[in-house]
C-alpha cells in the first residue's frame, strides 16, 4: 500500500491586493505554487523531486507532510485522509512524518546537549518513560555513526557539518517514522563528506524501512540516491519514473533541457545542448495550460489550452508532454542532443 | 606570464591565536586561460582572493617572496598607487553571492558607471555607453539600464556583476563562486556567457569553486587547495585523468555523475583541518590512506611529474599505484 497519497493537490498563495487593484475592483493576483497534484509515495522507497527553485518542491513538501493545508486536494496517509484526522489521529501521524533539515548549523539549538536534541521529540511526545527514550537515543546515535559515550554530552558547536547532519537524522529517526522529508540536506556540507551521508541515508532507509522524499535541484545526487524521480517545473508534475528511466530516456522537453544542462565531472565528456528558451517566470495569471510551453521549442496551440497531469494509477515512467509520443519531436531532440 | 605568486603565507590573529589561512602557496597564470581553483569551505580560498586583491582585514598579515603581476611587485607597491593603476583597471573581482553585492537603492546601470568613473576620467556619456555595451557583451538587455537589483533574477544580477567586472578591460577577472545559488539551466548560460568573455578580450579568469564538475567544464587548468596551498595543480585533462595526489583522488571519488548512475561514492574520511599551528608536515596527513612516516616529518615539496603538473606529495612517484588503490573504497574506510 501506498504511505502517503496527494490527490488532485493544488495550493494557491494569494499576492497583497494593489491599491489601484482595489480601487477597480480587481481580484488578488495569485501564485500557482503547486497545481494538480497527483503523487504516491510508496513503501520504501527513496522519491527524488528535482526542479529549478520556485518551481514548487518545498511546498509539496510542506502540503505532504502536513504543515500546510492545499487550497484543493486531499492529502491520505495510509488510506486516511489528512483534513479529517482527529487529534488523537493528528498526533501518530505526526510522529510517522518526519523532517531533515537543509542546514545543520541552524537546526540544532546550541544549548541542547546532543543527547537532549535527540531525545526532544519523544520526550514532548510522552512516548517512552525515560529509560526507554535514554536506550533508543543511544542506539539511533550509534546506527547515525556517532558513538553515544563520546557525543551525548557535547553541544552542537563542538560538532563539524557532517556529524550535525548526523545528529538532525537521528533526531528525525528516533521517533521510528515511515516516512522522511529530506529538503536539500547536504547543500550546507562539504563535498568530501557529502558521499557518507547520502550513503547513510540510503542505508538506514533500506534497513529501517521507511520511505525518504529527497528534494534537491542537484540531478546527480539523485540519480545516485533515489529510485524514483519526479521532475516539477512551476508547480507542476511533468515527469515521473525510475531514476533510470527519467535520467537516460527523459520523455518531456523540460527533462532533457535540465539534464543536458547538469555540468559532468569528466572533461573527455561533451554535453548536449539545452533545448529551451527565454528565462524562469513567475507563474502569476499564467494561462491554464503547460507552464513550460513558453519555453517549449515543441509547444503548439494545445499545450497553451490545458495542461494533462500525472496520474498516480500505474508507476510506470510517464511525462505530462502532450506530444511525448511524436516520433517526429523525439527524433528532433535526439537530433538535437547530438549536435 | 601573468601573474606568478611564489611562497604566499596569510596569517590572521584571532583571540591571541594564529591562524595560518594560506601556507606556502605558488602558482603561476598564463594569459588568456581559465584557471579553477578547487578546495572545501576552510581550505583558504577566499584568503587567496583576499591577499591578491591585497584586501585583507587588519588581523591579517600577507607576507610573500614574490607576488608579481605583469613585472610589477603587488605587495610592495604603495596602497595608493595599487588602487589606483591595478584594482578594477587590471584586476576584477566579481564577488560570492552576486545576489547581495549591488546596492539595492541604487539602479543598476548606474551603479557600473560609477565603478567606471571612480577608476577612469570619462564623461557620464560616455560611461553609460560602456555600460550599454557590457550589457549587450554579457547577455542583458540594454533598456535594464535603469531598474533596480529587486527587480533582476539571481541569474541576472551575477551578469550585471560581471558586466562590472569587466568595464575597465582587466587582464585578470577573479570570481568566486560565480554559479553558486543558480539554477542548472541558468548556469549553463553563465558558464557559455564567461567561455565566450574569455575569447573576445582574451582577458585571464581565475575562478573558485567547490564543484569540480563545474570545473571540468569551464576550466583550462585546475589547482586543488588543500590547507593552505595548493597540492596538484594541472591541465584540466590532465588532472582527471592522472590525478596525483591523493586528495584529487578523493574528491574524483565523492563526486556523483549523471552519466555513471550506479557509482558508489566514496567520501574522504575526517575532517578539514583546523591550521591553527605552524607545523611542518602535509595537512592531508592525517586523512590520507597512503601516509607515511616520512608525511608527518616534512611539508612536501611540490614536484613536477609531467608537463605542467605539478603535485605536493611525498608518493607522487607512486601515482600510478596509489590511483588503483584509491579507486576501491576499502582503501578509504580502513
Amino acid at each position: 500500500m501506498d504511505i502517503l497519497k496527494l490527490e488532485n493537490v493544488s495550493q494557491e498563495f494569494f499576492l497583497p491586493r494593489k491599491f489601484s487593484d482595489i480601487v477597480t475592483n480587481k481580484p488578488a493576483r495569485s501564485i500557482r505554487a503547486v497545481q494538480a497534484m497527483n503523487l504516491a509515495i510508496h513503501e520504501n522507497e527513496i522519491l527524488g523531486i528535482a526542479g529549478e527553485s520556485g518551481c514548487g518542491k518545498s511546498t509539496t513538501c510542506l502540503i505532504a507532510a502536513g504543515l500546510l493545508s492545499p487550497t484543493n486536494g486531499v492529502v491520505v496517509h495510509r488510506g486516511q485522509s489528512l483534513a479529517a484526522m482527529d487529534d488523537a489521529e493528528k498526533k501518530t501521524f505526526r510522529r510517522s512524518v518526519q523532517i531533515i533539515f537543509q542546514d545543520p548549523y541552524e537546526s540544532l539549538n546550541p544549548r541542547f546537549q546532543i543527547g537532549d536534541a535527540v531525545a526532544e521529540g519523544p520526550r514532548a511526545m510522552q512516548l517512552w518513560p525515560e529509560e526507554v527514550i535514554q536506550e533508543k537515543v543511544r542506539s539511533i546515535l550509534g546506527a547515525v555513526g556517532l558513538d553515544p559515550d563520546r557525543f551525548m554530552k557535547r553541544f552542537p558547536h563542538e560538532l563539524s557539518g557532517g556529524e550535525r547532519q548526523r545528529v538532525g537524522i537521528a533526531a528525525a529517526l528516533v521517533l521510528e517514522p515511515d516516512i522522511v522529508f529530506a529538503d536539500e540536506p547536504l547543500s550546507m556540507l562539504d563535498v568530501s563528506i557529502r558521499a557518507d551521508i547520502l550513503a547513510l541515508i540510503k542505508s538506514l532507509a533500506a534497513e529501517r524501512k521507511f520511505s525518504c522524499v529527497y528534494v534537491s535541484h542537484d540531478l546527480s545526487i539523485l540519480g545516485n540516491v533515489a529510485d524514483r524521480i519526479m521532475i516539477m517545473y512551476l508547480g507542476q508534475a511533468v515527469e515521473i519514473g525510475s531514476a533510470r528511466d527519467v535520467l537516460t530516456n527523459p520523455k518531456h522537453p523540460y527533462t532533457k533541457a535540465l539534464i543536458s544542462a547538469v555540468p559532468i565531472p569528466d572533461p573527455t565528456i561533451e554535453r548536449g545542448i539545452p533545448k529551451i528558451v527565454g528565462d524562469l517566470s513567475m507563474p502569476v495569471n499564467t494561462h491554464h495550460g503547460c507552464q513550460f510551453a513558453p519555453r517549449c521549442p515543441y509547444a503548439k496551440e494545445a499545450c497553451w489550452q490545458s495542461f494533462r497531469p500525472l496520474s498516480d494509477a500505474h508507476t510506470q515512467h510517464q511525462s505530462s508532454c502532450v506530444r511525448e509520443t511524436e516520433a517526429d519531436v523525439i527524433g528532433e531532440v535526439v537530433d538535437a542532443d547530438r549536435g | 606570464m601573468l601573474l606568478d605568486v611564489r611562497n604566499l603565507g596569510v596569517k590572521y590573529r584571532m583571540d591571541g591565536q594564529q591562524i595560518n589561512a594560506v601556507n606556502r602557496l605558488s602558482f603561476q597564470l598564463e594569459e588568456n586561460e581559465i584557471f579553477g581553483v578547487v578546495g572545501e569551505s576552510g581550505c583558504g580560498k577566499s584568503s587567496l582572493i583576499k591577499a591578491l586583491l591585497r584586501l585583507v582585514a587588519r588581523n591579517g598579515l600577507v607576507e610573500a617572496d614574490s607576488v608579481n603581476f605583469q613585472g610589477q611587485e603587488l605587495l610592495q607597491m604603495p596602497m595608493e598607487e595599487f588602487r589606483k593603476n591595478i584594482l578594477w583597471q587590471k584586476i576584477a573581482l566579481v564577488p560570492q553571492s552576486a545576489m547581495n553585492s549591488l546596492n539595492p537603492v541604487y539602479k543598476v546601470g548606474p551603479q557600473i558607471v560609477e565603478a567606471i568613473c571612480a577608476h577612469v576620467q570619462m564623461p557620464d556619456h560616455q560611461a553609460r555607453d560602456r555600460v550599454h555595451e557590457l550589457f549587450e557583451s554579457v547577455g542583458l538587455q540594454k533598456d535594464l539600464f535603469d531598474s533596480y537589483p529587486h527587480q533582476f533574477s539571481g541569474g541576472m544580477r551575477q551578469r550585471a556583476m560581471i558586466a562590472m567586472a569587466l568595464a575597465l578591460d582587466p587582464q585578470l577577472i577573479i570570481m568566486d563562486e560565480p554559479t553558486t545559488g543558480l539554477d542548472v539551466l541558468v548556469q549553463d548560460k553563465i558558464l557559455k556567457t564567461l567561455r565566450r568573455i574569455k575569447d573576445e578580450t582574451k582577458c585571464s579568469m581565475m575562478i573558485i569553486s567547490h564543484d569540480i564538475a563545474i570545473m571540468s567544464e569551464i576550466a583550462t587548468r585546475i589547482g586543488v587547495m588543500y590547507g593552505g596551498s595548493f597540492v596538484e595543480i594541472a591541465p584540466t585533462m590532465d588532472l582527471f585523468k592522472d590525478p596525483s595526489h591523493p586528495y584529487t583522488m578523493g574528491l574524483t571519488n565523492a563526486f556523483p555523475s549523471i552519466r555513471e548512475l550506479g557509482k558508489e561514492l566514496i567520501s574522504i574520511p575526517g575532517s578539514p583541518p583546523v591550521m591553527v599551528r605552524e607545523e611542518n608536515k602535509c595537512w592531508f596527513e592525517p586523512r590520507c590512506p597512503f601516509a607515511a612516516d616520512g608525511c608527518r616529518q616534512s611539508f612536501p615539496a611540490a614536484t613536477m611529474t609531467g608537463a605542467n603538473h605539478v603535485v605536493s606529495c611525498l608518493r607522487s612517484d607512486e601515482r600510478e599505484m596509489l590511483a588503483q588503490l584509491a579507486k576501491e573504497k576499502a582503501t578509504w574506510t580502513s
